[in-house]
C-alpha cells in the first residue's frame, strides 16, 4: 500500500537493558527518518576512574553494568595487569574461565528466555507464562539460577563479583564447592537440550532478514574465545592485538546518541553470540555444534535475529567448559597464591568477549598506581551503528505490514541484538585527537 | 572426684565413635587462622590445641536466631510454641566458658523457665578442656574462672604427652566416657593433672580482686575512664555478640512471602548498639556511646554477680580481641578506673605568657581529652625530680582544647614551673575540689570580688558566664591589685565590661600618675555598686589573700547579702588533692575534698576558716 | 489482602544491577507476583499502567530532563522507594561530582563534542533530593532477601525495618575473621549492615555501599584507619568510592 504515512515514535523500548527509541517516519515510499536513538544518561565513567587507585579500578568499573559485571570486572582486571606487567597463574585464569562462563549462561538465559521469548510466544512479558508455559519457565529459573549461584560459590556474589582482584582472588572455592559445580553442569546440559528443542519449535516465527555485515570478536587458536584472544574481522585475514583496538573501533559521536558508534571496515559492523559463532564456530564442542544444527544455524549467518539462536548455542559450551574447568582444578588442586605485585606506570588493554560482544578497557598509570586515563569501549557501543543501518534496511521491506507488527518486528531487531545500553553511555575517549 | 585418663589417639577414636552415633557432636574447629565451634564430621576436624574461639559455646544454647512461635497471619489464636532441640555434646570447652555457661544456666531457669534454652542445654552433654594455649587478652584467672569444671560432665587435661587426664564430673560424664579407652588414673597421672590444669598463665591481670567489682563500681559511675573510651565507640556490638555471658535478645515477627503464615523469632542483640534502648515515639533511653559502655561495665562488674551470685565477666578476652576501635577490655577500663590515685597523667605545655614580674599565664592540653573540669576547681601538677603542687584552673570548661593556669612564683615547685616552654611536658592530676557552682544560679544576679592572684580561679567562673550570658543577670565584677604592674588580664578585663549588663570596677592599692581609676583596697569599691545590687537576688564570689575575706564578708553582710549568698575560695596547703595526706584540714574537713570553695554559711562557725 | 498492591520498576543513570536481582530472586518470583502485581517493568515487560501502589526507583538523577520523568512518576505513585545505591544515595555516579569540575568532566569525556545537548549532565544527585521518597533501600546491589522482607512490609500495611548498625555485627554473627586482624582495612563500623557482610566474608574489606549508618562515629573510623597506616588521602578515597560523607535520612 504505497502512500500509506507511517509514524513510529517508540520511547524507551521495553525488555531491553537501558533506555533506547526507535523512531520511524514514512511518507509515502519516502523514508524521512528512521533512527535508533541513544537517550540514555551517562554516567561518565572514564572521568570517575581519573585519580582512583588500581586497587579500585575493577570495583568502580564492574558498576558499569549489572548484567556484565563480571566481563567489566576482567576486562578492567586485565587492563591493570596489562600496564602493571603482570601474569596470572594458570589457577587464576581457570576460575576466571568459570565465573566468565557462569555469567554467559547466566545473561544469554535471562536474554533467551526473558526478553526475547515473550516475543515469540506474543505475550508482553515472561510473566504470563508461569501460567501458560510453566514448565519451561521453571527450567529457565532453574538454568539462571544455576548460573547465579556459580557466579556466587566462584565470584562471592553474582552482581559485582566480591572475589575477583588484580591478579588473582581473595578467596578459594572449597574443593566440595567445584564437585558441586561440576555435577550441577552435567544435569544443565539436559535442560539445555530441552531448552534447545524448545526454541527450535518457536524459530520459525524469528523473521527471515538479511543484511551483509562485518562481525568483530576475540579469537584464539586453543579455544573459542570468551575470556582470552585477539581481534578478529569477518572482513580481514590479519588478526589485531587487543591493544591496537582503536584500530578497529574508531569511535564517534552521532547526535543521535549519547552512546558513541564505531565503524572499521564497512560503516558498522557487529559484536555478540553471533559474531563469536561466524568467526569461530569450528572451535565449538561438538554437542555445541549439534545444537547448532539442530536450530539451523550455520555459519556464516547474517540475520541478526539468530542472535539469540547462537546465544543458546553458546549456553551449551558455556556449561561444557565450566564441567571442562572445575575438573581440572580439582585434579591439580587449589592453593592459596600471593597476589602481591610491584606498581610501576603504564598502559594496558584488556580485552574480554562478554556475552554481548567484545569488551575492551584501557587504562593508563602513573608511577604510583593511580588512573591517569581511560577509555571504555562497550559492545552495545559497537553494535548501534550496525542496528542502525539493519533498520534503515529493513523498515522498507516490512512498510506493508500492520503498525504494530511493524513496531514489534522494529524492536524484535533491536532486542535480538541484546542491547545493554547504560553500558554503552560513557564511552569516552580521553586521548583528544 | 574420679579420674581418668585415655591416650589421645584412643581419645580420637572414641570422639568418631560419638560422631557415627545419635548425638550432634561439635567441637572447637580452625577457621583460617582461628578457631570455631563448629559441628563434627570427623574427629581430626577437632583441634583441642586452641587460643580462643571467635564465638562462645551459648549458640547452641541460645541460637544467633530462633524461632519461638509460628502463627498464621491474623490469627492471635493460631500462635504456636516451637522448641527445637537435639541431644548434642560438645568438646572442647574452657572453664571460663562453662562459667559463663554457669550464668546462663541460671539467667534461664531462675524466675519463669525459658523452655527453648533449657531444652537445648537439658540435652547436651559438655567435655572442658583446661587451656593448653595462652591468650593475650584473657584474665580469668583474676575472674576466679579458670579452674571452673563444674558445669562440664568431663574435664580434659591435656597431660603434654600423648595422653589426656580426665576429671569424671557427672554421672552422665562417667556413663559416656566408659564408651572409651579411658582407665584409672594412678597417683602420678593425678599429680601430673593438677600440675597441667595450670600450665597456662594469663598474662593481663585485674588490678584488684575479682570479688572487689561491685563495690568498686559502685563508686565508679561518673569515671570519665569511659567517656574517654566512648569517644571511639562505633556501637557495633562486637563485644557483646562475642561476650558468653551476654544474653540479650530482640523479637520480632516475619512473614512468608505467601504472607498467610510466619514465626515469631528472637536474635541476639546487645546493650552497646544504639537502638539497643530506643523506644517507639522517638526517646532513646540510652542516647550516647558513653551510657552504654559505663551500662556494660556495670552489668559484667557489678549487677550481674549481685544478682546471680556468679562472675558477670568471666575474663575470656574476646571482646578485646573483637573491638576494632581498641575501648571494650573490661580488664583494661577497670584497671584504668583503678589507677593510683596518686598517678599523674601526662599533659603538654602549648603556650607561656607573661603577665608581671612574678606571674605567668599557662596553657596545656592532654594527650586526646579535655580536663573536664569545674570552675574554681584546682590540679595537682607535678614535675619529675622537683615535686608537685596545686593551683586552680583559670580557664573556663566551655574552652575546650586546652585547660589555663596563671602561676606565681613562689617557691621550688613554681620556679620550676616558670623554665617550662612551649613542647615541655609536666605531669598532671585531677580536677580536685569543690566548684564555684555558677550552673546552678541560672537567671541570677552575680558579683565577682577578686582580690589580686584571687581572679585567676575567679576568671574560670566570669568566663564561663560569659560564654552563657544570656542565662545570667546582672554582672559585677570588681578587682583589686596592688599596683598597675600587678594587674592580671587587663584585655580580658576590657573585654568582660563591653558585656550586655555587665560592670568591672577595678582599684589599685598604690595609683600612679597613669592610672586614671580607683584607688584604695577592695572594699572601697562596694559602696559604688551598692544601688546596683539587689542582696536577694545575688550570688557574690570572693577569691582573694586570706585577710580580705573578713573585711568584704563585713561589708557584704552591711549590704544585706545572706551568708549562704557568699561563696569563697579558701587556699589550704594542698598536697595529696585526695583527702589522705591531712595538710589541709580546716577543723573536721579537708579543703581538697570539701573545698576549696565553701559558702560562708557552711564556715561561718569554723574556728580556723577565716 | 483483596487486592495486591500495583508495583513498578523505573530507572534512571544506573547499571541495573538491583533491578537484575529481583530476575534473581528466581523461583521466589513466582511468590513475588502472587503478592503483588507488577503492572510496569520496562526492562521485562511491554505494558504500562498509569497508576501505582509502590514505585521502585533504580538509578541516579544526573540532568534536568529525568527530573522531570521523576516527578512525572512521582505523581502516579502512592509510595515511591528509592532501590538500590544509585537512587539512595548517588552510590558510585556522585564520583564524578568528587572531581569537581563538572565541565571538565564533560571535556574528558566527550572531547570537543562535550557541549553537544543531548550530552548534557549536571551533579549527580539522589532520587529524594529530587521528590520526596518513602523508603530507602541500600546496597550495590541491593540485597534480595531484604527486598522481599521490605515488599512483604508493604503488602502487610507495616512499615519495614532495616538495620541501623554497622556491619560489624553481621561479621561477628557469621564468625567472620576480622579483616584487620589480617592486615587488612575495612568500612565495616561505620557502614549500614543488611548485606550480610557480604564483602568481608569474601575477603575483601567493607567499600561502604549500604551508606553510613545514623550517628556514625566517623573521627574513630579515620582515626582507626590511620593507625592501620592509611595515608590521609587514602582514607579520604575510602570515604569518597561510595558518599560516605552524606548522611541519608531512611
Amino acid at each position: 500500500m504505497t502512500g500509506k504515512s507511517i509514524r513510529i515514535d517508540n520511547t524507551h523500548i521495553s525488555r531491553v537493558e537501558g533506555h533506547g527509541n526507535i523512531v520511524v517516519h514514512m511518507e509515502g515510499d519516502r523514508l524521512n527518518r528512521v533512527e535508533w536513538q541513544i537517550p540514555e544518561a551517562p554516567r561518565f565513567f572514564e572521568s570517575m576512574v581519573v585519580g582512583r587507585d588500581w586497587s579500585e579500578l575493577s570495583r568502580i568499573t564492574s558498576r558499569i553494568c549489572g548484567i556484565c559485571s563480571i566481563g567489566h570486572t576482567f576486562a578492567s582486571q586485565k587492563a591493570t595487569e596489562a600496564a602493571m606487567g603482570i601474569t596470572i597463574t594458570e589457577q587464576t585464569r581457570r576460575l576466571r574461565e568459570i565465573l566468565n562462563h557462569a555469567e554467559n549462561l547466566q545473561s544469554h538465559i535471562l536474554h533467551v528466555c526473558y526478553l526475547v521469548l515473550p516475543d515469540l510466544l506474543g505475550v508482553g512479558s515472561v510473566l504470563p507464562l508461569i501460567e501458560t508455559h510453566r514448565e519451561v519457565v521453571l527450567l529457565a529459573i532453574r538454568l539462571h539460577r544455576l548460573a547465579n549461584e556459580t557466579c556466587d560459590k566462584i565470584g562471592g556474589r553474582t552482581t559485582h563479583p566480591i572475589r575477583a582482584c588484580v591478579n588473582g582472588w581473595s578467596m578459594l572455592p572449597h574443593k566440595k564447592t567445584l564437585e558441586e559445580i561440576r555435577d550441577d553442569h552435567v544435569k544443565a546440559l539436559e535442560d539445555l537440550k530441552t531448552l534447545a528443542e524448545f526454541v527450535q519449535s518457536l524459530a520459525h516465527k524469528l523473521p527471515d532478514f538479511e543484511r551483509e555485515t562485518e562481525y568483530v570478536s576475540l579469537t584464539n587458536p586453543k579455544e573459542y574465545a570468551l575470556y582470552d584472544g585477539v581481534i578478529k574481522s569477518s572482513d580481514v585475514k590479519d588478526f589485531i592485538q587487543p591493544r591496537d583496538y582503536e584500530r578497529v573501533t574508531n569511535e564517534y559521536v552521532d547526535d543521535r546518541s549519547t552512546a558513541k558508534w564505531t565503524r572499521f571496515n564497512r560503516d558498522a559492523y557487529a559484536v555478540g553470540a553471533l559474531a563469536r559463532f561466524n568467526n569461530n564456530r569450528d572451535q565449538l564442542s561438538d554437542v555445541a555444534k549439534a545444537v547448532a544444527g539442530q536450530l539451523g544455524l550455520s555459519a556464516p549467518c547474517h540475520n541478526p535475529f539468530m542472535n539469540s539462536v547462537a546465544q543458546v548455542v553458546e549456553c551449551v559450551f558455556s556449561a561444557e567448559k565450566t564441567i571442562e574447568h572445575s575438573q581440572w582444578l580439582l585434579d591439580n588442586g587449589m592453593k592459596e597464591e600471593d597476589r602481591g605485585f610491584t606498581v610501576r606506570e603504564g598502559r594496558g588493554v584488556g580485552a574480554v568477549d562478554v556475552p554481548r560482544g567484545t569488551l575492551f578497557h584501557d587504562y593508563t598509570y602513573d608511577g604510583k598506581g593511580k588512573c591517569v586515563e581511560a577509555n571504555l569501549v562497550i559492545p552495545t557501543n559497537q553494535n548501534h551503528a550496525n542496528i542502525q543501518a539493519d533498520m534503515e534496511d529493513l523498515v522498507p521491506l516490512i512498510r506493508d505490514m500492520p503498525g504494530e507488527k511493524m513496531n514489534l518486528t522494529l524492536e524484535m531487531l533491536v532486542r535480538a541484538y541484546d542491547p545493554c545500553i547504560s553500558c554503552s553511555t560513557h564511552c569516552v575517549d580521553l586521548r583528544r585527537s | 572426684m574420679e579420674y581418668k585418663t585415655i591416650g589421645k589417639r584412643d581419645f580420637r577414636d572414641f570422639v568418631n565413635r560419638l560422631i557415627q552415633g545419635d548425638h550432634e557432636i561439635n567441637g572447637v574447629v580452625r577457621k583460617g587462622t582461628a578457631f570455631v565451634y563448629d559441628t563434627l564430621v570427623d574427629t581430626s576436624d577437632l583441634c583441642l590445641d586452641y587460643d580462643e574461639t571467635l564465638l562462645p559455646p551459648k549458640k547452641y544454647f541460645l541460637p544467633v536466631k530462633e524461632t519461638l512461635l509460628t502463627f498464621k497471619t491474623g490469627d492471635p489464636s493460631s500462635y504456636h510454641e516451637s522448641v527445637e532441640a537435639e541431644p548434642r555434646i560438645i568438646i572442647g570447652i574452657h572453664p571460663w566458658d562453662l562459667a559463663a555457661i554457669a550464668l546462663l544456666d541460671k539467667a534461664f531457669s531462675m524466675g519463669q523457665s525459658d523452655v527453648n534454652y533449657l531444652s537445648r542445654r537439658n540435652q547436651s552433654l559438655l567435655i572442658g578442656i583446661y587451656p593448653t594455649r595462652a591468650f593475650k587478652h584473657r584474665f580469668s584467672g583474676s575472674m576466679i574462672t579458670d579452674e571452673h569444671y563444674q558445669t562440664a560432665d568431663l574435664m580434659l587435661v591435656d597431660l603434654g604427652n600423648d595422653a589426656y587426664g580426665i576429671e569424671v564430673v557427672t554421672d552422665e560424664g562417667r556413663a559416656l566416657i566408659l564408651e572409651s579407652a579411658a582407665v584409672p588414673a594412678d597417683e602420678h597421672a593425678i599429680e601430673n593433672m593438677e600440675r597441667r590444669k595450670h600450665v597456662v598463665q594469663d598474662e593481663v591481670h585485674l588490678s584488684m580482686p575479682g570479688k572487689d567489682l561491685p563495690a568498686f563500681l559502685k563508686k565508679q559511675q561518673q569515671s570519665k575512664v569511659i567517656d574517654r573510651r566512648a569517644d571511639r565507640c562505633f556501637s557495633c556490638g562486637s563485644c557483646v555478640l562475642v561476650c558468653p555471658t551476654c544474653y540479650c535478645f530482640h523479637v520480632e515477627e516475619e512473614v512468608d512471602l505467601s504472607l498467610q503464615a510466619g514465626r515469631r523469632t528472637r536474635t541476639w542483640d546487645g546493650c552497646m548498639m544504639e537502638g539497643f534502648a530506643s523506644a517507639a515515639g522517638g526517646h532513646n533511653f540510652r542516647e550516647t556511646p558513653a551510657n552504654r559502655l559505663r551500662h556494660r561495665i556495670l552489668r559484667k562488674g557489678k549487677y550481674l554477680p549481685e544478682h546471680f551470685h556468679l562472675p558477670g565477666c568471666v575474663g575470656c578476652g574476646r571482646c578485646a580481641q573483637a573491638c576494632v576501635a581498641d575501648i571494650a577490655s573490661p580488664l583494661e577500663i577497670i584497671n584504668e578506673m583503678n589507677r593510683s590515685i596518686y598517678l599523674p597523667e601526662v599533659a603538654t605545655l602549648q603556650k607561656v605568657q607573661t603577665m608581671t614580674d612574678k606571674d605567668r599565664f599557662f596553657e596545656f592540653t592532654l594527650e586526646g581529652r579535655d580536663l573536664g573540669h569545674q570552675p574554681g576547681q584546682f590540679v595537682e601538677l607535678s614535675i619529675p625530680g622537683i615535686g608537685e603542687a596545686p593551683f586552680s584552673i583559670s580557664s573556663s570548661p566551655t574552652k575546650t582544647g586546652c585547660f589555663e593556669m596563671l602561676i606565681r612564683n613562689v617557691g621550688k615547685v613554681t620556679e620550676a614551673v616558670h623554665r617550662l616552654a612551649p613542647g615541655d611536658q609536666v605531669g598532671i592530676r585531677g580536677p580536685f575540689g569543690s566548684h564555684f557552682a555558677v550552673e546552678r544560679y541560672l537567671g541570677k544576679d552575680l558579683l565577682f570580688i577578686a582580690g589580686g592572684l584571687g581572679l585567676a580561679p575567679l576568671r574560670s567562673a566570669i568566663n564561663y558566664v560569659m560564654d552563657n550570658r544570656e542565662n545570667y543577670g546582672q554582672v559585677t565584677i570588681l578587682s583589686g591589685a596592688r599596683d598597675r604592674s600587678q594587674r592580671l588580664f587587663p584585655e580580658e578585663i576590657n573585654e568582660w565590661s563591653r558585656a550586655p549588663d555587665t560592670l568591672v570596677l577595678e582599684t589599685l592599692d598604690h595609683g600612679d600618675d597613669q592610672w586614671s581609676g580607683q584607688t584604695g583596697v577592695i572594699t572601697t569599691l562596694l559602696p559604688m555598686v551598692s544601688d546596683r545590687i539587689t542582696p536577694s537576688d545575688t550570688k557574690a564570689f570572693i577569691v582573694g589573700p586570706p585577710i580580705m575575706y573578713r573585711f568584704v564578708i563585713r561589708e557584704l553582710e552591711s549590704l544585706g547579702f545572706d551568708h549562704k549568698d557568699i561563696l569563697v575560695s579558701l587556699e589550704r596547703r594542698m598536697e595529696c588533692g585526695v583527702g589522705k595526706c591531712g595538710h589541709c584540714q580546716i577543723d573536721d574537713i579537708y579543703v581538697c575534698q570539701e573545698g576549696p570553695v565553701f559558702t560562708y554559711d557552711s564556715i561561718r562557725e569554723s574556728m580556723e576558716a577565716l | 489482602m483483596s487486592t495486591k498492591p500495583k508495583v513498578a520498576f523505573f530507572d534512571f543513570a544506573s547499571c541495573e544491577g538491583c533491578q537484575l536481582q529481583i530476575a534473581n530472586l528466581e523461583e521466589k518470583i513466582i511468590g513475588l507476583v502472587d503478592l503483588v502485581d507488577v503492572v510496569e517493568f520496562r526492562e521485562v515487560m511491554t505494558e504500562k499502567a498509569p497508576v501505582y501502589d509502590i514505585a521502585f526507583i533504580e538509578g541516579s538523577i544526573t540532568r534536568e530532563k529525568d527530573e522531570a520523568r521523576l516527578r512525572d512518576i512521582r505523581e502516579r505513585s502512592g509510595v515511591l522507594v528509592a532501590l538500590g545505591a544509585c537512587a539512595a544515595t548517588g552510590g558510585l555516579n556522585r564520583l564524578k561530582n568528587v572531581r569537581g569540575n563538572l565541565e571538565q568532566v564533560r571535556r574528558d569525556v566527550y572531547g570537543s563534542d562535550w557541549d553537544r545537548p543531548h550530552l548534557e549532565t549536571y551533579a549527580t544527585r539522589a532520587v529524594g533530593e529530587i521528590v520526596p521518597v518513602d523508603f530507602q533501600i541500600h546496597g550495590c546491589p541491593i540485597n534480595r532477601e531484604e527486598f522481599l522482607h521490605i515488599v512483604e512490609a508493604f503488602a502487610l500495611g507495616t512499615t519495614p525495618e532495616i538495620p541501623d548498625y554497622p556491619v560489624c555485627a553481621e561479621c561477628k554473627i557469621k564468625e567472620n575473621v576480622c579483616l584487620f586482624d589480617m592486615g587488612q582495612t575495612c568500612l565495616g563500623p561505620v557502614v549500614r549492615a543488611g548485606c550480610g557482610a557480604i564483602c568481608p566474608s569474601n575477603g575483601v574489606g567493607c567499600e561502604g555501599c549500604r551508606g553510613i549508618i545514623p550517628h556514625a562515629n566517623q573521627n574513630a573510623m579515620k582515626d582507626v584507619l590511620a593507625e592501620h597506616h592509611l595515608t590521609v588521602e587514602q582514607i579520604t578515597e575510602k570515604f569518597n568510592l561510595f558518599p560516605l560523607y552524606l548522611e541519608v535520612t531512611p
